[in-house]
């Protein structure tokens, strides 16, 4: 419950700062891509960090 | 009182959002007005319920117990060693009175939605849910502030052991997921679950008396579909106590959360 959270947070809050980022750039997706992808590695890495051994 | 509102209200079919707005009782039947419904009636039957359950149970308590003092005691003693303890450990203790009280309130909330006559859960209406969720929210929050301190509370929660370099990458899934998910979930977990329960059982009535309606070669359909209603509401009472035990398994597993230490 906890690793599906942090892995749908993680997607969910780069990657929306990816779309602003986008937004206020004029790019059409590329920020939000990066960021979703940044978004997902932070939230594999806190998942590892917070609840692995 | 409660059987006038109960027959099928709307036999438009399909059923939709207005379906889960009733009459008023007080005044009597009035439309667009929300002050005292079925639905309002139904919380304060229940909080009456648990109170006068629980005062009876345990009015004249017995070594060896009566029945009604044994249903009480085990449910109480079900969600202090299956749930607070489990959860939290030895400090959940602590926590038990209220999380039984929260699962018992969900529980009976949930269950009015397949009494038959009543047919109606409070907890379909997202304000319930969303209620207990800020109180569980609040709750978990002051837990930890207590035990840490304030400004260490939000420093384990919010600041992962991790190179500082990635830091800024974590504090904001950390916060996003912590404070802004989980009240959100919680809530709208339980609500989902009751609004579409209802809306499942509403399809299954409303579309038998639809195709019944419709042509009358159909009635064998109809019958079906009445059926299904019956089978539908025995899994809806899977789900009833599905959403009860979540409600209260998580909400503890967000106190253990504030309370755990650093390791």
């Amino acid at each position: 419950m906890t690793a599906v959270s942090y892995l749908i947070a993680g997607m969910l809050v780069w990657g929306g700062i990816g779309w602003l980022v986008d937004h206020f750039v004029g790019t059409k997706g590329i920020f939000a891509g990066i960021g979703a992808v940044l978004g997902v590695a932070g939230g594999v890495y806190l998942i590892v960090r917070r609840l692995g051994a | 009182m409660v059987i006038g509102q109960s027959t099928v209200l709307a036999a438009a079919f399909p059923p939709s959002v207005e379906d889960f707005y009733l009459p008023s009782i007080l005044p009597w039947g009035e439309h667009d007005n929300y002050w005292f419904t079925k639905v309002t009636l139904l919380i304060w039957v229940s909080v009456a319920l648990l109170i006068l359950f629980f005062l009876y149970a345990y009015r004249k308590p017995q070594l060896v117990p009566t029945k009604k003092q044994w249903l009480a005691e085990s449910a109480y003693g079900f969600v202090r060693n299956n749930i607070a303890v489990d959860m939290i450990g030895p400090a959940g203790v602590r926590f038990a009175p209220y999380l039984t009280t929260l699962f018992l309130f969900v529980f009976v909330n949930n269950f009015f939605g397949i009494v038959p006559l009543i047919q109606m859960s409070p907890m379909s209406h997202i304000a319930f849910p969303t209620v207990l969720a800020v109180i569980s929210y609040v709750m978990f929050i002051y837990v930890g502030m207590r035990h840490h301190g304030p400004l260490k509370y939000f420093k384990h929660a919010l600041i992962p052991p991790a190179p500082w370099f990635i830091l800024p990458l974590l504090i904001p899934i950390e916060f996003f997921s912590n404070f802004i998910v989980r009240p959100f979930s919680l809530a709208v977990r339980l609500f989902a679950n009751m609004f579409a329960g209802h809306m499942l059982l509403l399809v299954f009535t409303l579309g038998g008396f639809a195709m019944l309606n419709a042509n009358v070669l159909l009635a064998p359909v109809s019958v079906l579909s009445w059926l299904l209603t019956i089978a539908l509401t025995l899994l809806e009472f899977l789900v009833i106590c599905l959403q009860a035990y979540v409600f209260t398994v998580l909400t503890a597993s967000y106190v253990q959360g504030a309370l755990a230490d650093e390791h």
